[in-house]
């Protein structure tokens, strides 16, 4: 098998095969970066193929460290960018209606116990609570987040990805973390099993 | 109820949970944890909440993301279009340059030459020439311009001309116009002078004075046009001033230059106050055909140079916007 360093050397050297067989590698990662970013699946596949289009032209200007790092850096920044056009140009989400054709703009919801029928959805519900809490988190926040506990990243990669002194990442995952709890305090319903009986025992 | 914590307090939480503490930094925070519930309870809430962010689906991708040939930018997109770019910013910088060249007439000789030969006849004016003298001058002048710039007058042509009694202070004046002018010019007529700061060009500038005058200071007894363009030059906007604009009237000389002029009992003068009334008096009272010629030869070129100058900017304007637009298409098609 080759290795990467490897491969990224050929792509280097116009190796389209070579680069390919990289963004094979990498796409989920970037995929679900721009998803949990951009909280929408059409806009993370169009940063998605605009990342690699990116990488392939900034190829040369990779100097080594982690390659993965080094694309969701890319990738983040072009979520920032659609972030950044949203805001000049909002939409209004498609947001659910109570009984009374109002819009519901908390994400609680999802709580309904009503809702919660089988385990699956249960999953996909707490996902979408989640992501909705994501949203919620400043841009800055919610990259951190999103790159240490979502993507695993260490605090190193991740501040490689941010571009940020390992401290400014430190502080902004504490206070990310600290801002999806509260958040998601009111979704310990939706928790699984374990989180639960943990908060029945401690009240 | 939600318990208080310090930002200090949560990022150590925060490192905590991800085993990035020091071991004496993780006792303390330990032996903390033991006391006090409040920071137990946060502790708690933070892991709940990482393992919830940890627990996320991993999503895959929807399609795969590989390239082709074609969604790559060409070579040529990659060179031409910062060269495009370049293109469009250095002609938009000539069109301005030529632009404001054109708005201060800095590509108009033409125009600059016409504006000076006005000024001829109006400080001649002043020094009471005879009229004779100035018509041989200015013929001499202007023949000796038109055909060809570098063609000598001779020293015959210069010393031909009568000086007059006043040439000697205007000859002083040129050299030094910061001295006391000399006594023999009338007194109105002198502080006429000073009232329009008459300089050594413009005293040169009077055909038929200048000739004398110039060949008294270079000394070399040969006269060049190039001379005479030279020192008419310096004085073509004072010319455009006292020629196209009514002369304003002095503070410290009641009379108008024209009605004293028109008071001279000198038939010369009469006319050259007529020349000094109207910018075409030059054509008035020089009847010749050589200025006629040189003046529509000069208008000729004038409006040649106009049209070249429209034809630059035009051009130039053209080659800003296309080139500027290329840039952007081939940029557009690199973002594709």
């Amino acid at each position: 098998m080759i290795d990467e360093e490897e491969l990224i050397r050929s792509a280097q050297q116009g190796d389209l095969e070579a680069f390919n067989r990289l963004v094979l590698q990498y796409q989920d990662l970037v995929y679900n970066q721009a998803v949990r970013m951009l909280g929408e699946a059409e806009s993370a596949a169009d940063a998605t193929q605009d990342a690699f289009i990116t990488a392939h032209r900034s190829l040369a200007s990779y100097r080594g460290g982690s390659f993965r790092a080094w694309l969701l850096r890319i990738v983040s920044n072009l979520c920032y960018d659609e972030l950044r056009r949203r805001k000049r140009r909002p939409t209004t989400p498609l947001e659910p209606q109570d009984d009374d054709g109002e819009e519901v703009e908390s994400p609680a919801w999802i709580a309904d116990p009503a809702e919660l029928p089988e385990d699956h959805l249960v999953r996909a519900d707490l996902g979408r609570a989640i992501q909705r809490c994501l949203d919620e988190l400043p841009d800055d926040f919610r990259q951190v987040v999103v790159l240490v506990d979502i993507q695993g990243l260490d605090y190193t990669e991740a501040a490689q990805a941010t571009g940020k002194p390992l401290g400014t990442v430190k502080s902004r995952l504490a206070r990310a973390r600290f801002r999806l709890r509260d958040c998601l305090i009111g979704f310990w319903e939706l928790l699984p099993d374990e989180f639960r009986l943990e908060k029945e025992n401690r009240s | 109820m939600k318990p208080r914590i310090s930002p200090r307090d949560l990022e150590l939480l925060s490192q905590y949970l991800d085993q990035q503490l020091g071991p004496i930094e993780r006792k303390r925070l330990e032996a903390r944890l033991a006391e006090e519930a409040a920071l137990q309870t946060v502790l708690e809430d933070l892991q709940k909440t990482r393992l919830l962010l940890r627990s996320m689906p991993r999503l895959r991708a929807p399609r795969n993301f590989t390239l082709s040939q074609h969604q790559l930018p060409s070579r040529a997109v990659r060179r031409w279009a910062p060269a495009m770019g370049f293109v469009s910013a250095l002609a938009s910088l000539l069109l301005l340059l030529v632009l404001a060249g054109d708005l201060f007439g800095l590509f108009l000789p033409a125009r600059v030459a016409r504006l000076v030969v006005p000024a001829a006849p109006e400080v001649k004016s002043f020094q009471g020439i005879s009229p004779t003298g100035l018509a041989e001058a200015t013929q001499q002048a202007f023949s000796a311009m038109l055909p060809k710039v570098t063609s000598p007058v001779s020293q015959d042509q210069a010393t031909n001309i009568t000086p007059t009694e006043t040439q000697a202070p205007l000859a002083a004046m040129a050299e030094a116009p910061q001295a006391p002018t000399g006594t023999s010019l009338p007194d109105e007529a002198e502080r006429e002078m000073k009232n329009y700061q008459v300089q050594p060009g413009v005293v040169m500038s009077t055909p038929g004075q200048s000739l004398g005058a110039s060949s008294q200071i270079s000394g070399s007894g040969t006269l060049t046009t190039t001379e005479i363009l030279k020192a008419q030059v310096p004085s073509a906007e004072e010319a455009l001033q006292t020629t196209e604009q009514p002369v304003p009237a002095p503070a410290n000389i009641p009379p108008q230059p024209l009605e004293k002029l028109e008071a001279t009992p000198s038939s010369g003068q009469e006319e050259s106050a007529e020349v000094m009334a109207t910018p075409e008096g030059l054509d008035q009272s020089q009847p010749g055909p050589q200025i006629n010629t040189s003046n529509a030869g000069e208008r000729g070129t004038s409006s040649f140079a106009r049209w070249l100058l429209w034809i630059l900017e035009a051009l130039l304007a053209l080659v800003a916007l296309g080139a500027g637009i290329l840039a952007w298409v081939l940029r557009r098609q690199q973002r594709r």
